[in-house]
């Protein structure tokens, strides 16, 4: 059979298409990336969409605990304090109850118990880049003002009831805050109710007759805020879990998605090699036979 | 009895032959290269025998002109797989320029700039959105909020005008390659009057290498089909039939612009735009893209833009700002844009918020420090919003399909070329000028040729021998 006298454009065809093998896979070995274009595998760009979102999710989360770790961290430490104020408050108490003090110094104990309200009050009103931590949703707000033009002082709370949460991106809820409401000033365990009627108790220089089971309300006070300081310890607890679990998920996608992306160097090196002697044999075989012809033989 | 001059005769006509075929020879090597040129084969034709007193005696030989070595079949055939490439071609050029738009999705890490595309843009809203979770109060992180979804909104007007432009400009090519469509119809018009004339019954020659020529080219624009007509004239068609060139006639195609685009019309006035659509030719590919692919792409985009602003709106809308007042919409989105159709969503998505303030973070009746509304947002990058699914997974199966549909049209357009390739190494193998096959025959014909002028000289010595009847030296030649 007669063969196509063209073969030599078709050789040169060959030679176009090694060398456009090389330009990708060159492509490929300076980007590292595998895939840099939608149709090199489509799946892989979109898998790569779906990574991209979950490890910034995750980044993102990384970021929002740290802050939220701090807020956390102030609230604790503002319970911290109200629990060793009133500790004291109580030890002061008790030692305006056991009778052996004169006027002048309960009077004195009314006024140390009153800077200890003041104290706990100011933590009450803790704010954390602004917000007031112990108000509820009414971040804005100081929660608590005090009243002290009567006697026994009042302390009113303004904030609402709310608990905030944090979603991890697992869609796990965490605790932000504790409603002033719940732990300052809440039913049958009114912290800063019981230091003004303490206050009040021994202003007058005499212990009056509720004296002592007021110290003893400040006793089981103490202990439901130890109780509530819990409840911001398990959220710190529980965030760092959540923190330390996104991040290490973070660094497990970002080596998927670099398994998924990246160049096989080796392979890559084979296949260049492999289209060089490949084009190197065509420009040979193009070489030789364009000094063929019988026209140099007549 | 045959006489010496009827030898004569003979040797005249060879070498008159052999004159002949050294000219086919000597245009073949001239036109080695020539495209579209099919090699001609000297037809030798032995001259009718005379009988004399019962005895036969051949009258040497005639050469009744050059064969062109044509197999029309191949052509036909070559024709059509010149339509296929060429439309897979096209439309492969204006797919890999549409998916560059998209190709922020192949990065990886959480690159946050605007290059890094829709993708990344989804997710940085929704994580903006998370982290006003934390201090929903935070005009900073509430900012941030505004700035992602401005993001967003500007990256799908870029890709949406872009692809628009793309479109606009794959038009004008179209209106270009008619343009040259219809001079060829004019030549091969022109050609078939002059065939007609010429050759009615034989092949035509070069003037029938023009045609194939014209109708290659032709083919490589636009789809077409051929029927031979009496007098060796050729009809051509599109692939759904309208008439194209008919004998010495060209009927133009005409443009006219219908809704927004150009459509082309036929000699009598009929649509023919998605005749040339699935027929096959640059055309074809271009057209392909500009009706489908394009606006597939649009629609995708439209749909996910509009369902992320419409569900964001109607979840901000649900809560209370930071003044205390009711969310207002983040996003604004065309006029007449309904779920059903969300045409014009991706180029006209803006947000229209200017005051991160506006944004209701908080729940109906909650204070300002209150994050469940932004929660509610940002939860919405879990739900399945638009075609079933997540926006982030709506647009990673976005990616997928185009890059699908790229690699599909481009192993489509390998194997096209590879038949192709075929079908140009068999055409080419009947009728390509072969420089070695040249030059034996030039060797050959050298050769035949000396050998009757040889002839000559041999019938002379014998004729001054008759002449002379014997005797040696009364007459010399």
């Amino acid at each position: 059979m007669r063969v196509d006298p063209q073969y030599m454009t078709n050789l040169v065809a060959s030679l176009d298409a090694t060398s456009s093998t090389e330009e990708t896979l060159t492509e490929e070995l300076a980007s590292g990336s595998r895939v840099n274009q939608l149709s090199d595998d489509p799946v892989a760009a979109g898998e790569n969409v779906l990574l991209s979102n979950q490890i910034g999710a995750d980044d993102s989360f990384s970021q929002t605990a740290s802050s939220t770790q701090s807020m956390l961290q102030v609230s604790d430490s503002a319970l911290s304090t109200v629990v060793s104020q009133l500790t004291s408050a109580i030890s002061l108490a008790t030692e305006a109850n056991n009778g052996t003090l004169d006027a002048s110094d309960v009077e004195s104990i009314s006024n140390q118990l009153a800077g200890i309200r003041d104290e706990v009050l100011s933590m009450a009103n803790t704010t954390y880049l602004g917000r007031y931590v112990f108000s509820g949703s009414q971040g804005g707000t100081e929660p608590y003002t005090l009243n002290t033009s009567v006697s026994p002082a009042v302390a009113t709370y303004q904030g609402d009831s709310d608990v905030e949460y944090l979603e991890t991106p697992n869609g796990q809820q965490i605790q932000l805050n504790v409603p002033g409401n719940q732990i300052f000033s809440a039913a049958g365990t009114n912290v800063l109710g019981t230091l003004n009627q303490l206050v009040a108790d021994y202003s007058t220089g005499t212990p009056s007759s509720t004296a002592v089971a007021d110290t003893e309300a400040l006793s089981t006070v103490l202990g439901y805020v130890t109780q509530q300081r819990v409840l911001i310890d398990n959220s710190i607890t529980r965030l760092t879990a959540a923190q330390n679990y996104t991040q290490s998920e973070q660094t497990q996608l970002t080596s998927v998605q670099t398994n998924l992306l990246q160049a096989d160097v080796g392979q890559i090196a084979t296949q260049l090699s492999t289209a060089e002697t490949q084009q190197t044999a065509l420009s040979q075989v193009i070489a030789t036979i364009g000094k063929q012809s019988l026209f140099n033989d007549l | 009895m045959a006489t010496i001059s009827t030898a004569f005769d003979i040797a005249t006509g060879a070498l008159d032959a052999d004159q002949s075929a050294l000219d086919i020879v000597a245009n073949n090597t001239a036109n080695a290269n020539t495209p579209g040129y099919t090699l001609e084969m000297p037809a030798w034709e032995q001259n009718d025998s005379v009988s004399l007193n019962g005895v036969n005696f051949g009258m040497g030989v005639t050469l009744t002109g050059a064969e062109s070595q044509r197999s029309l079949v191949l052509d036909e055939a070559m024709q059509q797989q010149t339509q296929a490439e060429n439309a897979s071609s096209a439309r492969l050029t204006a797919l890999n320029q549409m998916q560059a738009l998209f190709s922020g999705a192949t990065s990886a890490g959480t690159d946050t700039s605007a290059s890094s595309g829709i993708g990344s843009d989804l997710t940085n809203l929704f994580d903006s959105l998370s982290s006003l979770e934390s201090s929903p109060a935070d005009d900073a992180l509430r900012e941030q909020v505004l700035s992602a979804a401005g993001t967003l909104a500007s990256d799908f007007n870029g890709a949406a005008s872009q692809l628009e432009s793309q479109r606009t400009s794959l038009d004008e090519q179209g209106q270009s390659v008619v343009a040259q469509a219809n001079t060829l119809l004019t030549n091969i018009a022109q050609l078939n009057l002059q065939i007609e004339t010429t050759s009615p019954n034989a092949d035509a020659g070069t003037l029938e290498d023009q045609r194939e020529q014209d109708l290659t080219e032709l083919s490589q624009l636009i789809g077409i089909r051929t029927v031979t007509t009496e007098n060796n004239g050729l009809t051509v068609t599109t692939v759904g039939g309208a008439l194209l060139v008919s004998e010495g006639q060209a009927f133009q195609i005409t443009d006219g612009e219908n809704d927004g685009v150009t459509h082309y019309y036929d000699s009598l006035g009929d649509d023919v735009t998605s005749d040339l659509t699935s027929g096959g030719g640059e055309l074809g590919g271009i057209l392909t893209a500009r009706d489908q692919d394009i606006p597939q792409t649009e629609s995708s985009l439209d749909q996910l833009a509009y369902a992320v602003a419409t569900q964001l709106n109607t979840q901000n809308a649900a809560g209370v700002d930071l003044n205390g007042n009711a969310g207002a919409a983040i996003f604004s989105l065309p006029a007449g844009a309904t779920e059903a159709d969300p045409a014009g969503s991706a180029a006209g998505i803006t947000v229209i918020m200017t005051d991160p303030s506006e944004i209701a973070a908080a729940g109906a009746g909650q204070g300002t420090s209150d994050n469940t509304n932004a929660t509610a947002m940002a939860n919405i990058a879990n739900q399945a919003i638009v075609n079933g699914t997540t926006a982030s997974q709506d647009y990673s199966d976005f990616v997928t399909s185009l890059g699908s549909l790229v690699t599909e049209v481009s192993g489509e357009n390998t194997a096209q070329n590879a038949a192709l390739t075929q079908l140009q190494n068999q055409i080419g193998s009947l009728s390509g000028v072969n420089l070695n096959d040249e030059a034996a025959q030039l060797e050959t014909l050298e050769q035949s040729y000396e050998a009757a002028s040889k002839l000559f000289t041999s019938l002379d010595e014998v004729m001054t021998a008759a002449l002379n009847l014997g005797v040696q030296t009364t007459y010399s030649s």
